[in-house]
């Protein structure tokens, strides 16, 4: 008897703080900053891909194999286009309030890779690899998939 | 008409994807258990396990009548959901077992509802209580379900102008597991039932098992997605 009391006061401590986190962690401002995920906005004149992984707080298994995928798609696909800035990379978590806007820019509906053509630092088209999804199980067709995406983009096709 | 059949069965293909992939794996544990816990009446068992299918498929066709009819922005619903449903699921799920497991009750004294009437509320809350289980679990998208179903089958449903049935299909292929599940467990408690007759003692210890587990797979939600442990 005593042990069930004690084991219900824990649970119902357990609750009550796991809700009072999550009414205080909703209330927390945002830290405000426009570029704090590090993005090179203001880009030089020329030409470049940037490739994104965007990811949320809570990551799976699934969505680290997705990330880890596609940065050595590029870094062994392209390894001189990433030395010479040709090809960003960059990892961003929408749910900080300053990268919340990604969500409406590039229609993100789960944690997802996408690529940017970016012309004398303007944003001339995005898309969105929404197969990586279906293809995270298989690493070969995913950096093919991959390495065809950008290989596309940096010859303007 | 074929071209429907072939978005149908893309539809439910793409259903069994998301129900046997990693991540909704915590909460399929905690659904096979919720409605196999009735084992002295199979038919209740296999009721239980077709409401939770009716209550994710009725869930994903009100979803997805909403977006297709574009009334809402895909990626915020989208994120919403990712971000609110999972953090809300973990004191749900220890709220319920710990109900299951009688360390908290639920007091009905208070309203005219007699024992009898009690008695009945209870056997069928638990019937109906597996479709609302179907409802929550169903709204607390994981990256990957997120993916399949607003990436993958809204698409599908936007093509085939179907935001009616493809959505409903891919909810019935997402229980589909538990309802397999649901069927045999029904089939296995009958013939156990017969030759042993002595099934009451043990739906008390399903009814424990499966309140360890409720209370399991939400601390385990709490610590993902409310304290971000696993991140």
């Amino acid at each position: 008897m005593k042990a069930r009391t004690i084991a219900t006061v824990l649970l119902l401590v357990f609750v009550a703080a796991s809700v009072g986190y999550l009414v205080i962690a909703g209330m927390q401002p945002g830290e405000g900053s426009v570029n704090s995920s590090g993005i090179d906005v203001d880009s030089s004149s020329g030409h470049k891909v940037i490739v994104y992984y965007f990811h949320g707080t809570s990551r799976c298994v699934a969505c680290r194999k997705i990330e880890d995928y596609t940065y050595d798609a590029i870094a062994s696909g392209f390894p001189d286009a990433m030395k010479s800035r040709l090809i960003e990379w960059y990892t961003v978590d929408v749910d900080k309030p300053e990268n919340n806007h990604f969500i409406e820019d590039y229609q993100l509906f789960s944690q997802s890779v996408v690529i940017v053509d970016v012309v004398d630092g303007q944003q001339k088209r995005w898309e969105n690899l929404e197969l990586v999804w279906h293809m995270v199980d298989n690493k070969e067709t995913f950096t093919t998939y991959i390495q065809d995406a950008v290989q596309a983009y940096l010859e303007g096709k | 008409m074929a071209e429907l059949l072939v978005g149908a069965a893309s539809a439910l293909w793409l259903g069994i994807l998301t129900s046997i992939s990693p991540c909704p794996l915590a909460t399929n544990i905690a659904a096979v258990s919720f409605v196999g816990k009735r084992l002295s009446n199979p038919r209740q068992v296999f009721l239980a396990g077709l409401l939770y299918t009716l209550g994710r498929a009725l869930t994903y066709l009100v979803l997805g009548m909403i977006l297709v009819s574009s009334l809402l922005s895909i990626p915020y619903v989208s994120h919403t959901l990712q971000n609110y449903m999972n953090k809300l699921l973990g004191p749900i799920l220890i709220v319920a077992g710990m109900v299951l497991l009688e360390l908290i009750h639920l007091n009905l004294s208070g309203s005219k509802i007699s024992e009898r009437m009690s008695k009945r509320v209870e056997s069928m809350g638990g019937i109906w209580g597996a479709s609302l289980m179907g409802v929550v679990f169903a709204l607390s998208f994981c990256p990957l379900s997120a993916a399949l179903f607003f990436g993958s089958l809204i698409p599908l449903a936007l093509k085939y102008e179907s935001g009616v049935i493809i959505p409903a299909i891919y909810g019935v292929g997402t229980g589909l597991p538990v309802l397999v599940f649901a069927a045999l467990i029904a089939l296995g408690a009958r013939s156990v039932g017969q030759a042993y007759n002595r099934l009451v003692p043990f739906e008390l210890w399903a009814r424990r098992i499966t309140g360890g587990i409720f209370i399991g797979v939400g601390i385990y939600y709490c610590l993902a997605h409310i304290f971000g442990v696993f991140a």
